[in-house]
């Protein structure tokens, strides 16, 4: 499969087609998925190669839908581009859409950029009808899929994709995507590029009963990092016997405690580098400004300078930050600037940013002296 | 037991003809067959008595009449035009309809969205219910495009879905072993003859020949005498052009020669530059002056003054001395009247014009001109002059 670049592809394309892609290629969002563009692939043209180019007028039009991607042939005429086009449905061959539900086939107008890219939002629509249809082979589907959509949550922004039956172990899969109610708006832009979640549930139907073979949930790779990685995320198991409508809730809900986390978590991190600030004033040499998950200060006691560097975990003010006192004047064996790593301090997570600062400068100034001994015992000028 | 066996077979020359014609279009084609349908049962009885029906449907595709343009019978929505239809078909019947065909290039051999529903429209307004829909997708096998494949087969719907048949393509010999025909036999020999009799002044001239054969030898000398016409006519062409030609290197040669040949005068000119030459007017001046004193000829003198006679030129330049020298003849006519004193007068010598100017404005004066600037004696009175010439 050749996968150009909209320019190339563009400049390969029958001039007078050339608007009716362009709109595909650089606004072509649809469905819950907009965070892949459409893409074509392998254009060809009708013409004799007597033609000269650009005259290519039929390509694939690849379709995030559901997790898949749909490979639609469209065809069109460069000799007629006035034409409304045809359309070859990949794999779903037994797909047929109403033509007279569809307005802008109905109403081509070649005339309009937007044409096409609306036609393929009306053959989708369409299409999920279609995929939706096909539940009905599986009644245990076919449940799962009528409780979502009964609930306004979660059947408003649902895509299905109902894979083949197998005629021989009876068994049939689909793939659910569903836009969950989190608000994610809240969690830092450094952290998050996308919202969604997908899951999909392989069911197995053998002849003599039923059973859940596995289920799995997949999360686009920002969203795990801003929630603080797979392992910090305990999804729950899909309980035997349960079903979606009982458990899809249970995910929202732990997803929204875990946003919540994260949020509060970046406003206490805020708030103490703040409160820091205020305390230390000069004695601060830099802090990340965006995550607010470093703090690195220069202070003074009796003429001993040292650094003290502050590490702020994800789920701060729970989790106690670490702090690394170093040397400015001693290196160890190794050449390092002589360091030592306190994680057991006086701590509470139910003390505000400023009340921190204040503890933590009670206790610099008492574990100062021995860091002190310990530098000149240890490290070498 | 029942079995449905459905074929579909055409012939190698209407096959062609489709291919034809969509490798002369510049896009998809489309169109309309006609053919015949033809259903048999065979009915096969075996030992454990149970009987074996097989239906064998045949549907011979005879003819295609295709579109001008695509789209010419049906809308955007698929909707087939029974009417449109009946215009395509002119003359034919609607009956002899069978299916419909489209060539698309570079495309798979599946039917597309809008084919599935102007075939499902076409069943509804056509009495044939088994209609099939044809489908060519020529495509380039090679990258360079000197290879290319067409595949084609038939779809027809059948149990609530459309399902791709072989087409078999009748040539001229059919390959097939059988002992009897199962499918629709030709025309009888009779048949043929007669049918063929009754259209052959159409395409037979009276000696048996083709008549587009004997259209295109026609045309073919035709173009052989416009031909030949043309190759006279740039025979002389070429020939006048050749003659010019040598005209031209003729000239040019000429051109040359004189070229050298001035050259040469001028090189002989130049060619002993050391060597004085000879004042010929001089010579012929002194010689008609003095023409018994050779020590007077000469144009040579020693250091001293002496003339050196060996030098002096006894050739006669054929100067012709009335013309040229003019004055020596005047100046011996007047010397011969003139007795008078002469006066001497020095003064500059005037360039050789102006001493003519001079002595055409005095009477009976005479005077050589000399260009040396050197004194001379000017005879005022013109009354006795000397013979001597002045220099």
């Amino acid at each position: 499969m050749n996968s150009l670049s909209p320019e190339v592809a563009l400049s390969r394309i029958s001039p007078e087609l050339r608007p009716l892609l362009c709109s595909v290629v650089r606004n072509g969002r649809v469905g819950l998925d907009s965070s892949s563009c459409l893409r074509i692939t392998d254009l060809k043209s009708g013409c004799t190669s007597l033609v000269p180019g650009p005259c290519c007028d039929r390509f694939k039009l690849h379709i995030p839908y559901a997790g898949e991607t749909l490979k639609w042939d469209i065809i069109f005429n460069a000799k007629d581009p006035e034409l409304p086009p045809d359309f070859i449905f990949g794999e779903d061959a037994d797909f047929l859409p109403e033509p007279s539900e569809l307005p802008h086939l109905v109403s081509w107008d070649a005339g309009k950029p937007e044409c096409l890219l609306q036609l393929v939002k009306e053959l989708l629509q369409q299409y999920h009808q279609y995929q939706c249809q096909r539940l009905r082979d599986s009644s245990r589907l076919l449940f799962e899929y009528d409780s979502l959509l009964e609930d306004p949550n979660y059947g408003r922004s649902m895509e299905i994709y109902a894979g083949l039956k197998n005629s021989w172990t009876g068994e049939f899969s689909a793939r659910f995507l569903l836009k969950l109610p989190v608000d994610f708006s809240n969690i830092p832009i450094y952290l998050l590029k996308v919202r969604h979640v997908i899951y999909e549930d392989i069911l197995s139907v053998p002849i003599f009963q039923k059973a859940y073979k596995s289920f799995r949930i997949s999360f686009f790779e920002n969203l795990k990092i801003a929630l603080g990685g797979s392992s910090a995320l305990h999804i729950p198991a899909f309980p035997s016997g349960g079903c979606l409508i009982d458990y899809v809730p249970q995910v929202c809900q732990l997803l929204t405690n875990k946003v919540q986390y994260v949020i509060q978590g970046y406003h206490k991190r805020r708030e103490y580098i703040a409160a820091f600030l205020s305390h230390f004033g000069m004695g601060v040499v830099e802090y990340d400004a965006v995550g607010f998950t470093k703090l690195t200060l220069l202070l003074m006691w009796k003429d001993f300078c040292f650094l003290v560097h502050v590490d702020l975990p994800l789920y701060f003010p729970r989790d106690q930050p670490t702090l690394t006192f170093q040397s400015i004047y001693h290196f160890t064996s190794s050449g390092q600037l002589y360091s030592q790593v306190q994680k057991s301090y006086p701590y509470s997570p139910r003390w505000d940013g400023n009340e921190m600062a204040k503890r933590a400068k009670a206790y610099f100034k008492s574990f100062i002296p021995q860091f002190q001994e310990g530098a000149f015992a240890n490290g070498k000028l | 037991m029942e079995e449905f066996n459905t074929t579909v077979r055409i012939s190698g020359f209407v096959l062609s003809s489709l291919m034809f014609h969509h490798l002369n279009s510049d896009a998809d084609v489309e169109g309309l067959i006609l053919g015949e349908s033809v259903g048999e049962e065979n009915c096969r009885i075996t030992d454990s008595q149970i009987d074996h029906i097989q239906f064998e449907h045949t549907i011979n595709i005879q003819k295609h009449i295709p579109c001008h343009n695509l789209h010419s019978f049906y809308s955007n929505a698929g909707d087939v035009s029974e009417e449109k239809i009946r215009q395509i078909l002119s003359d034919y019947k609607e009956e002899n309809v069978i299916g419909w065909y489209r060539q698309r290039r570079n495309s798979r051999q599946q039917m597309t969205f809008m084919e599935q529903v102007i075939h499902r429209n076409m069943r509804k307004i056509l009495s044939s219910q088994e209609l099939v829909f044809m489908l060519l997708t020529p495509s380039q096998a090679t990258a360079s495009g000197s290879t290319h494949r067409l595949e084609f087969s038939a779809f027809i719907w059948h149990s609530n879905q459309y399902i791709n048949i072989p087409i078999l393509v009748s040539n001229l010999g059919n390959l097939e072993q059988q002992d009897y025909w199962s499918v629709s036999g030709t025309c009888s020999s009779l048949g043929e003859s007669q049918a063929v009799n009754r259209h052959r002044t159409k395409f037979f001239c009276s000696g048996d020949d083709l008549k587009e054969v004997g259209n295109i030898s026609n045309m073919n000398d035709a173009l052989l005498g416009e031909m030949k016409k043309v190759c006279e006519e740039v025979e002389k062409s070429e020939r006048a052009v050749e003659k010019l030609q040598e005209d031209i290197t003729q000239l040019k040669e000429a051109i040359r020669k004189r070229k050298r040949n001035s050259e040469k005068n001028e090189t002989q000119k130049r060619a002993s530059p050391d060597e004085p030459k000879e004042n010929v007017l001089l010579c012929s001046a002194l010689r008609t002056l003095f023409p018994d004193a050779p020590s007077l000829q000469t144009q040579t003198l020693t250091v001293q003054g002496f003339p050196v006679l060996e030098l002096c030129c006894n050739t006669d330049h054929n100067i012709d001395i009335p013309t040229k020298l003019p004055l020596i003849l005047e100046n011996q006519h007047t010397k011969r009247k003139d007795t008078a004193p002469r006066l001497r007068k020095k003064c500059l010598v005037a360039s050789y014009p102006q001493r003519l100017k001079r002595k055409r404005k005095t009477n009976n004066t005479s005077e050589l001109a000399s260009e040396s600037g050197s004194d001379t004696e000017v005879e005022m009175n013109g009354q006795s002059r000397s013979n001597s010439p002045i220099f």
